[in-house]
């Protein structure tokens, strides 16, 4: 009897059953294949190109109540390049009086920022007690963390003066070879850039 | 007999209760062990930025490609008896430990969807820019623009799908095949035609003369 009400109970509820089992089995996200893109026309003179090294080092103690720690080291190296946008230059930024030319150029700025996944190299790793190994997607937060460090360290080092003063060189020389026998250029403050 | 089948079903309810809770039990410490272990709010230490290298540079952008491109690696298992026997690794790792519940055939797979920039213009520290003076017309010459710089963040790379254990050097070999996918997609757009006539209209603005001007792209 109970063999018979055992069958009949799964006889009634396997279908809600199996039904329960494919909902929580068919767990694969989809992949969305996105494609966007923008193509815009700037004008930026790229003048001085800075290399920059940092040690991403993480000391993750954890909890109170995990035992263990993780520990990860990565270096890598950012490429970045500063210039001016030539683009923003006014006409009345450029004054022509005879043979001489004085010209008010814009604020010297970040043109690009690379930090390059071959120069990234995980130096070390090391997790202890119950802790878990670092996954691809905690991996790529401390580098997004690193990045953060080195874009605001970075404000502190003299990529702007270079730049400003490199496209100051470039200016000179290229209305020099234009004719021009005297060419002023003004930069802009270090207070007035963004 | 009524009450021999209330009891059965009492005891059948009862049976199903404490597999629930101990499935729910499950659950929860499997998540308060993966947030105890997520380093989110960990902050990195701080470590020094050296600067290894300062180069003067010459190049002019005019032309600026955002591009999203996914970058997806997908390892299957090779038969029945292979997803077997490794589907239960899964169970040996608290990080794929939900995995196991899922009877899918992919033994691994790592997704991800990286956002990068392409800038497009001339190097103009190489021999073929020269400005003349030919009669009446000035004639500047200007290499044929090109690809300068192809970047790709950290911040802008999000992991979609992360299934079973993978490396870092199979993420950073990723990023670099978006890196190639992007730039391709910036050569079937034909874009290093297209940063020309940005370049050109620079070039008039910056020279600002009355003279007829040539501008001649040197390959």
């Amino acid at each position: 009897m109970p063999g018979s009400f055992y069958r009949l109970i799964m006889k009634r509820y396997f279908p809600i059953l199996f039904l329960f089992f494919l909902l929580f089995s068919c767990g694969e996200d989809e992949v969305k294949k996105t494609e966007i893109f923008e193509i815009r026309q700037i004008g930026t003179l790229s003048t001085t190109e800075y290399t920059l090294g940092k040690i991403v080092k993480l000391d993750d103690e954890g909890e109170w109540y995990t035992f263990g720690d993780r520990k990860m080291l990565i270096s890598c190296k950012a490429k970045v390049k500063a210039g001016v946008d030539l683009s923003k230059i006014k006409d009345e930024d450029i004054k022509i009086n005879g043979k001489k030319i004085e010209i008010s150029l814009p604020a010297a700025e970040i043109t690009s920022f690379d930090m390059d996944p071959k120069l990234m190299k995980t130096e070390m790793v090391e997790v202890t007690g119950f802790r878990f190994q670092f996954t691809q997607e905690e991996t790529n937060a401390i580098l997004k963390k690193g990045e953060t460090a080195i874009r605001k360290e970075m404000k502190d080092l003299n990529i702007l003066d270079d730049a400003e003063k490199n496209a100051t060189i470039f200016i000179k020389d290229f209305y020099k070879q234009l004719g021009f026998e005297e060419v002023i250029v003004h930069g802009k403050q270090e207070d007035k850039r963004d | 007999m009524e009450n021999k089948r209330i009891k059965e079903i009492k005891t059948l309810v009862i049976r199903l209760g404490a597999l629930a809770a101990i499935i729910i039990g499950v659950i929860i410490i499997v998540k308060l062990v993966k947030t105890a272990n997520s380093p989110s709010d960990t902050p990195i230490d701080d470590t020094p930025l050296r600067v290894e290298q300062i180069k003067a540079i010459l190049e002019l952008n005019t032309i600026r490609f955002r591009d999203e491109v996914v970058a997806d690696s997908v390892e299957l298992y090779s038969d029945a008896g292979d997803q077997g026997l490794n589907h239960f690794n899964k169970l040996t790792d608290f990080n794929t430990i939900d995995e196991f519940f899922k009877t899918s055939p992919i033994k691994r797979r790592l997704t991800l969807v990286v956002k990068g920039e392409l800038l497009y213009g001339v190097n103009l520290k190489t021999s073929d820019f020269d400005i003349n003076n030919e009669g009446d017309t000035l004639i500047i010459k200007l290499p044929e623009p090109e690809l300068l710089s192809a970047t790709v963040n950290p911040s802008n790379t999000d992991v979609f799908v992360e299934n079973g254990v993978w490396s870092d050097y199979a993420r950073r070999k990723m990023m670099l095949k978006a890196k190639k996918k992007m730039i391709q997609n910036g050569e079937d757009l034909h874009l290093p035609l297209k940063a020309k006539e940005p370049l050109e209209k620079i070039i008039k603005q910056l020279v600002k003369s009355d003279k007829p001007m040539k501008i001649i792209f040197i390959k």
